[in-house]
């Protein structure tokens, strides 16, 4: 079964990937920051809090921090988006991840809104 | 807030809308990238109706003009534009203007919208008792650019059987019956023409180039201005610096004997304190306006405006710096989020294979 997206309301996306939480920014966030220029990522080791901000994303108009949804420590990064940041405005979910923490609880995650709860937090906003 | 004649089909595109100088503008449509790019490698359409547009007539206002101006414009020829400066007292920098001579002693003056009122203030003033009537159209008329190296065949159907105009010079052209005036200008770098018509006329010309032509916003008017070198008002060009130092010293004739603002100008050519100064980050980044820049580990100054080049991939962005430390390839810092990443002054333009100047056939 595929693993469900839980989100911040900071619209950072997080998911169980085996061990890891995947981490990257959700539709909305991307379509609201417009074409993603340029990303700056955690050096992997780094232990961070949950809300801590982990990496910056930039547009052309904007720069906006990407917190960390769990505590735990980075493990992995995607490098791909150096080269091609705007794979995040094409593929928020997928390709356009940001990086991958080893949680100190995974539990945490469940503190987290769901799918459901984050769109209608979504449609509040835009209302 | 005022909303340009073209509101409607914005709002029909789903622009992003944003606040710009007291107008609700489109900030852009496709997204920033595609847009810019649309304009590098075909053709874009954007909304200037909120730029000022005033015509000066009479028989005083080439000698109006040149009092605030430090070019000449008596010899500006009918169907030529120029691009110049309002300045004030000091010499500083009240506005940046293309002039046009529609005639003998009638010119048109296209004007920051930010300044709009200030210029027309200033105008009627120098004007007092002489022959010279400024009447404000921004209202009443429309400023639609088409911009980008296939604009001149979008263009040429309204041409009403003129040549497409050469740099810096205007034709009349026609849509639907009504006359319009096409001048060879812009503000992306690229082969490009600005279409002046009554208000009226807009939206079914818009609506007929956005057919073929991508609708772009103010966002990517900002980076492809960037890129091409152009400074913006307001965060170049200020009161408090004149054109001298800003890099746009061509403006000034010096041959002049009757040249507003002269000492001062004289003492930026001749021993500026602070030039401005194009540059380009020499690490990933995106530098951004009121950024600290740094040289020799000292704060100088701010970024006055970056951004990330859409077309040549790297963070650029302008900044005054002490007149000795401008030499192309000089190290300076710019301080992003409290780290300092390295950058090097460049002379603008940063993208250079723009199409502003090529000739047409």
């Amino acid at each position: 079964m595929a693993e469900m997206n839980r989100f911040t309301r900071d619209h950072e996306w997080a998911r169980r990937d085996g061990e890891l939480v995947r981490v990257g920014i959700s539709d909305y966030a991307q379509d609201a920051l417009g074409d993603i220029v340029f990303v700056e990522l955690p050096q992997p080791g780094r232990r961070v809090a949950a809300g801590e901000a982990v990496a910056e994303v930039e547009s052309t108009k904007t720069v906006s921090s990407v917190m960390a949804p769990v505590a735990g420590e980075v493990v992995e990064v995607n490098a791909a988006l150096a080269s091609q940041p705007e794979t995040i405005n094409r593929d928020p979910f997928a390709a356009g991840w940001l990086f991958a923490l080893r949680p100190v609880r995974v539990a945490e995650l469940d503190d987290l809104l769901d799918e459901t709860e984050y769109r209608k937090y979504v449609e509040e906003l835009s209302r | 807030m005022l909303r340009t004649p073209l509101f409607g089909a914005h709002e029909h595109l789903k622009a992003r809308l944003t606040e710009f100088a007291g107008w609700e503008m489109p900030l852009s449509y496709s997204g920033v990238a595609a847009e810019h790019r649309a304009v590098r490698e075909s053709s874009g359409v954007f909304d200037l109706c909120h730029m000022g547009r005033l015509v000066l007539e009479g028989t005083g206002v080439a000698p109006v003009l040149e009092r605030l101006a430090p070019s000449r414009i008596a010899t500006l020829r009918p169907g030529r534009a120029r691009y110049t400066v309002i300045l004030n007292g000091d010499g500083g920098i009240v506005d940046d203007v293309i002039v046009t001579r529609e005639s003998d002693t009638r010119y048109h003056l296209c004007v920051n919208a930010v300044n709009r009122e200030r210029v027309v203030d200033l105008l009627r003033k120098t004007a007092d008792g002489g022959d010279t009537r400024v009447a404000d159209l921004t209202l009443e008329t429309a400023q639609i650019a088409v911009q980008g190296p296939d604009s001149a065949e979008l263009v040429r159907p309204l041409l009403a059987g003129a040549d497409f105009p050469a740099y810096m010079h205007t034709v009349r052209g026609e849509w639907e019956g009504q006359e319009i005036v096409v001048s060879r200008t812009g503000y992306t770098g690229e082969l490009g023409v600005e279409l002046f018509l009554p208000a009226a006329a807009a939206p079914s010309l818009w609506q007929r180039l956005v057919e073929e032509a991508v609708p772009c916003g103010l966002g990517a008017r900002d980076t492809l201005r960037l890129e091409a070198g152009y400074p913006l008002y307001g965060h170049e060009l200020t009161e408090s610096v004149t054109p001298v130092a800003a890099g746009i010293g061509w403006v000034v004739d010096w041959s002049r004997s009757d040249l507003p603002a002269r000492a001062r100008l004289e003492r930026d050519r001749k021993a500026p304190e602070q030039l401005l100064c194009g540059f380009s980050l020499s690490a990933p980044g995106v530098p951004r306006d009121g950024f600290p820049v740094f040289l020799d580990g000292r704060s100088v100054g701010v970024v006055t405006s970056g951004n990330m080049g859409i077309s040549v991939g790297h963070g650029i962005g302008m900044t005054w710096l002490p007149a000795a430390h401008t030499d192309p390839g000089n190290a300076i810092e710019i301080e992003i989020r409290g780290r300092r990443i390295p950058a090097v002054v460049e002379q603008p333009p940063f993208y250079t294979r723009g199409t502003v100047r090529q000739s047409v056939d």
